[in-house]
């Protein structure tokens, strides 16, 4: 809707169609198939937008009967208004006419809608002339039109023309528009919509909306035409400093992922992604769980370090032969006042080796039943390699 | 852009009521008119101007235009009529300040880079059209992380902890996504003369070129004017 309708007089200027109600004050802009106009009640002063669109069908197009029905559908699958999908006032036919009465959007500086000539409806699409969005911003548009749409998803519909052009702001929140094209999802439906928006794979289901609805906040974020996606432009750069800028990516790049398998089932799906990241601190979930994987990282790293210090600087170890001599065998072996046991417990006795010992020096003594203990003092085992116990001589090592 | 795309487009745009024709006319070659425009020393609104000057002249001449190959490339014809709507902007630019007395040799600045002939400029901005549209045949082709792995890796420089934050990938993958896309742009390049330079081509091509974000506008208000002739 964000061109200047063709619905013109002869002169030139635009007519305005009989109404019940409303005033009609002038074209704000054309659909697919019809013409919007700016309105007044004439009772209340209260302006609203209407959309109008012929009765008259052009070859085998029927407009108005594609209107009507998908209006009907709309009306029948949805048990309220939500405050994410533009309101239908009213619905009524003139003689030439069918025409819906709507919320009129904001005007585009931000402020109410007025019938000042310089009012220009505020849709997504003219917002982004004025170039990207803020990360904080698009966050909350992206979730208001995700509502929307999820909303006509969990109602078993589609909404297959979600584009910038559609959603407008009404009181500063994001409300998705047109449902001209909405259809239900549980049957076939036909590839229309518009040129940019729709899925490689043609498939016009739920995830097809996920795919516009992806490219809706690409544009968000960019400023960029949808056929530049994943181009990401002078962007690109904030995204050393905004995690969120960062998440709200990935978010696109998985809802347009070419194979409908790998995105999002459905708004909701997507909705719920979304609203899983830590706000309003604009940490993303990956934000919450990385000071775990930092930590559990960290501690690993340090005992690793750890553990090759002590591998580089530990003592070189050694065999060490340990006897007795007669007549005295099976004597067992203390080191520093440690008995020295084998793998199974039992301990190690005279004569034997006792392996991979550090080469450091060490207290040994022997001690054997029926016998005092026999204390051979300190040795080097960097220097020794056999030790061999005398009872009632002096000690020695050889 | 070869001869063949040239003449069924130009064919197309003879019929002005195919306005298909159109949005790949201006999405093909605003860039390089706008960019040799800024080279040629104009401001951003001018260059803007120029664009809209030489985009309804094509729409002007689109009858009398028949494209044949053996009388020359579309290119020159096209940057003959880039050179002279530059011309004139910059002519009526010094009139302008002649008649408020100032110095209409001060009137536009310099060209960027004045030791380069006009048509050599235009040469210049041409090629580098081609490689960044070379570089969007290989980013339709590729997985969307791919291709995004690749450009902010490799041509916007960011540190890969952020791409693959960015993009979801792991930092292997973002190092195999950079290999996959240059693998396939030299290919497509063939005998491309600075193919040993080609990452750095496409950066300096992405560099000259306008930023795309000025398209919505442009795209807009040149609608807006097109329509009203």
């Amino acid at each position: 809707m964000g061109d200047p309708p063709k619905h013109a007089s002869p002169d030139g200027s635009p007519v305005p169609p009989e109404i019940p109600d409303l005033d009609l004050l002038r074209p704000i802009g054309r659909g697919g198939f019809g013409e919007v106009w700016l309105a007044a009640n004439r009772t209340t002063g209260h302006l609203r937008a209407v959309k109008l669109i012929p009765l008259e069908r052009s070859g085998t197009a029927d407009p108005a009967g594609r209107e009507i029905t998908s209006l009907t559908r709309l009306e029948a699958n949805l048990q309220r208004q939500h405050p994410n999908l533009l309101t239908i006032h009213h619905v009524g036919k003139t003689a030439d006419h069918l025409f819906y009465v709507m919320d009129a959007a904001d005007d585009l500086s931000g402020g109410p809608a007025s019938s000042d000539p310089g009012y220009q409806p505020a849709t997504l699409q003219r917002r982004l002339e004025g170039g990207p969005l803020g990360a904080e911003r698009c966050l909350g548009y992206a979730e208001q039109l995700l509502t929307g749409l999820a909303s006509l998803h969990e109602a078993g519909m589609v909404h297959r023309d979600v584009k910038p052009a559609n959603c407008l702001l009404v009181h500063g929140e994001l409300k998705l528009a047109d449902f001209g094209l909405v259809a239900e999802a549980d049957r076939q439906a036909s590839r229309v919509g518009t040129r940019g928006y729709m899925p490689p794979d043609g498939r016009m289901d739920t995830r097809a909306d996920v795919y516009a609805a992806g490219l809706v906040i690409y544009e968000m974020l960019t400023a960029l035409p949808p056929d530049r996606f994943p181009r990401l432009g002078p962007r690109a750069h904030e995204l050393d400093e905004s995690p969120l800028l960062g998440a709200l990516v990935r978010l696109v790049l998985r809802a347009c992922d070419p194979d409908p398998k790998r995105r999002f089932r459905d708004a909701r799906e997507m909705l719920a992604e979304l609203k899983g990241w830590e706000l309003p601190a604009a940490a993303p979930r990956w934000r919450s769980r990385r000071p775990w994987i930092l930590s559990i990282a960290a501690v690993a790293i340090a005992a690793g370090l750890a553990a090759i210090v002590w591998w580089a600087t530990r003592p070189p170890r050694v065999d060490v032969n340990f006897l007795t001599a007669k007549p005295h065998f099976d004597a067992e072996i203390y080191l520093d006042d440690v008995r020295q046991e084998t793998a199974d417990g039992a301990p190690c006795t005279t004569p034997c080796t006792i392996k991979d010992l550090p080469a450091r020096v060490h207290r040994v003594k022997f001690k054997r039943e029926g016998l005092p203990d026999l204390d051979y003092g300190p040795v080097d085992f960097a220097q020794t390699r056999q030790i061999v116990g005398r009872w009632g001589q002096s000690l020695n090592s050889e | 852009m070869n001869s063949a795309t040239s003449a069924t487009l130009l064919e197309r745009l003879q019929d002005g009521a195919d306005p298909l024709a159109w949005d790949d006319f201006f999405a093909r070659y605003w860039p390089m008119i706008y960019a040799f425009a800024k080279h040629r020393g104009c401001s951003h609104h001018t260059a803007e101007e120029v664009v809209q000057d030489v985009m309804l002249s094509v729409f002007k001449h689109r009858d009398v235009f028949q494209y044949d190959p053996g009388c020359g490339r579309f290119r020159d014809w096209l940057g003959a009529l880039v050179r002279n709507q530059v011309a004139t902007r910059r002519r009526r630019a010094s009139e302008r300040i002649r008649a408020r007395g100032g110095d209409a040799e001060a009137g536009l600045p310099e060209p960027a880079a004045a030791e380069i002939e006009p048509d050599a400029a235009w040469e210049a901005v041409f090629e580098q059209s081609l490689l960044v549209a070379m570089l969007d045949v290989v980013r339709r082709e590729m997985k969307p992380a791919v291709y995004l792995a690749f450009e902010l890796l490799a041509l916007q420089g960011l540190p890969c902890a952020t791409v693959a934050r960015a993009t979801g990938l792991s930092r292997h993958a973002v190092y195999r996504s950079r290999k996959q896309v240059l693998k396939r742009l030299r290919r497509l390049a063939g005998s491309y003369r600075d193919l040993g330079r080609l990452e750095q081509s496409i950066k300096q091509a992405l560099r000259s070129l306008p930023d795309a974000a000025l398209e919505r506008s442009l795209t807009t208000r040149i609608e807006k004017t097109m329509r009203s002739r």
